[in-house]
């Protein structure tokens, strides 16, 4: 009778975390400004060139060169663990810079099947786009690892990629 | 005794369960965006499919009166609002698009000249994009429906690539560098997964600052995106509802079309050089048909255009297309892999 007694109180225990972890969105949020010193987070980068300007985000970013195809990435810590359920991740970037002209600037994040594996997220007209933060889309995610984000130039004649501030939610 | 402390102990217990099971509901209920922090929450998609049962035909919708009422609401004047929401979610509008764009956005005298065509329910476009020099038409401020370009050599390029998007896959042929470009295994690209974000959550903050929310649908061609899917233009022209205004209806490429003329938000005009605009807005699907700009002195500073617009898609067109295009030469483009 003890033994049924304290089965039932576990498994109404059990039921009350169960119901609350329902309730709980926990969004897990990194943010990298490439070329600060607070991000504390490196970049790739082939061909994008360092500039400065009060709009940017902490005064920097990186500009492509508009005569070679570029692309640029943003490093940071793993954010998956397997015991989070996470499933998905969205990608968030900064805009707010004349110089950023690419109308199709294309997105991608790193989906965690390898370390170099990239998913394409989604483009923004970054010459019409306006200023602040612009959410270019969200991803289904797969459990292993995500550490790092990327940027391509579309390579139109005369448009400057520009790659400032990300933020990246995994929830 | 005994039984009445067995008694309580059940009943402790029941009332334990019961409010342990009810708790997610109650706090959904007093949530009111439980995904405030990411502006597509998976809690939209299940909402949509809520109304949408909610939204089933009942005896009552077919009814002479219901009919009635539904042209008439069909028939309402749009407001500033309807007109915004319609360009942030026109893809929705239409499951097939086609047409000819001439674009302006980055050098008026050197626009791209956009050829697509897009299959949206099932994830397939084609769109082929051109630069070379136009002359402009002296008399393109008689009228809205008015050319702004006059002529322009479709042969000469500067600039030529062909992108086909099918199958998840998207491949790019650069005609003048004679390179091919190929994305493969992309996800989410017909329209039934594309994850829609709602009204409510299209303009957020963070940190103080205004983030814009954009629904991600790849199979749109990028250079097309202007026209068929006008998100950014929506939010950098309209979203400041007292600086623009409808200024009349016209029909442009046999589509109704409302005007819109407005001012700009001084920081955002001077990025584009945009003091004063106009847009004719197709008034069923959101679809932005043409954007004359014009800077402070009154000149013509950008513009965009539809010279064709139809709401179809020819599947085995843009198959003869890629087949042809797979026959010639072109070096594939190897991405490097690692790069520091």
């Amino acid at each position: 009778m003890k033994l049924k007694r304290i089965f039932s109180a576990f498994s109404a225990v059990l039921v009350f975390s169960c119901s609350f972890a329902l309730t709980t969105n926990a969004v897990t949020t990194v943010e990298v400004d490439n070329d600060t010193i607070a991000s504390g987070c490196s970049n790739g980068n082939s061909g994008f060139i360092y500039i400065t300007d009060n709009s940017l985000y902490n005064g920097d970013a990186r500009e492509s060169n508009p005569d070679i195809h570029c692309e640029y990435r943003w490093y940071f810590p793993n954010q998956i663990s397997s015991g989070n359920c996470t499933k998905n991740a969205a990608i968030f970037a900064y805009l707010d810079y004349d110089g950023f002209t690419d109308t199709e600037a294309k997105y991608y994040l790193n989906d965690g099947a390898s370390r170099y594996n990239v998913e394409y997220m989604g483009y923004i007209n970054q010459n019409i786009a306006s200023r602040g933060w612009n959410y270019v889309a969200k991803t289904v995610y797969f459990s292993g690892v995500s550490t790092h984000a990327e940027i391509r130039s579309s390579d139109k004649s005369g448009e400057c990629t520009g790659a400032d501030a990300i933020r990246v939610s995994y929830y | 005794m005994k039984n009445f402390k067995r008694t309580m102990l059940y009943a402790t217990l029941a009332v334990c369960v019961l409010g342990c099971v009810s708790v997610p509901f109650v706090m959904n209920g007093l949530s009111d965006n439980p995904g405030a922090d990411i502006p597509t929450a998976q809690n939209i998609n299940e909402e949509s499919s809520e109304t949408s049962e909610t939204n089933e035909i009942s005896s009552e919708d077919l009814s002479v009166e219901a009919t009635m009422a539904s042209i008439a609401d069909e028939k309402k004047e749009l407001t500033k609002d309807d007109v915004f929401y319609m360009m942030l979610n026109a893809q929705f509008n239409y499951g097939n698009v086609s047409g000819k764009i001439v674009d302006g956005e980055i050098n008026i005298d050197k626009p791209y000249i956009v050829e697509f065509s897009a299959n949206l329910v099932d994830g397939e476009s084609y769109a082929k994009t051109t630069v070379s020099p136009v002359v402009l038409n002296n008399d393109y401020s008689d009228s809205v429906e008015a050319n702004i370009v006059d002529e322009y050599d479709s042969e000469e390029y500067e600039e030529s690539k062909e992108r086909f998007f099918m199958d998840g896959e998207e491949i790019t042929f650069d005609n003048i560098e004679k390179m091919k470009y190929v994305e493969k295994n992309l996800s989410g690209y017909k329209q039934a997964d594309v994850l829609k974000i709602d009204d409510a959550d299209r303009i957020t903050e963070i940190d103080g600052e205004k983030c814009y929310g954009y629904v991600s649908n790849i199979t749109i061609p990028g250079s097309a995106r202007i026209c068929v899917d006008p998100q950014e233009m929506a939010y950098g022209f309209l979203q400041d509802q007292s600086l623009w205004d409808f200024t009349g209806e016209t029909e442009y490429l046999g589509r109704n079309c409302c005007i819109i003329e407005g001012k700009t938000e001084e920081y955002y005009g001077a990025k584009q050089n945009v003091e004063k605009f106009m847009f004719l807005v197709d008034s069923e699907t959101g679809v932005l048909l043409k954007y004359v700009g014009y800077d402070s002195g009154g000149n013509l500073s950008d513009y965009m255009y539809a010279e064709e617009i139809s709401f179809d898609y020819d599947s085995q067109k843009t198959d003869n297309l890629l087949k042809e295009k797979e026959s010639c030469e072109y070096t594939l483009y190897e991405r490097e892999e690692y790069f520091e």
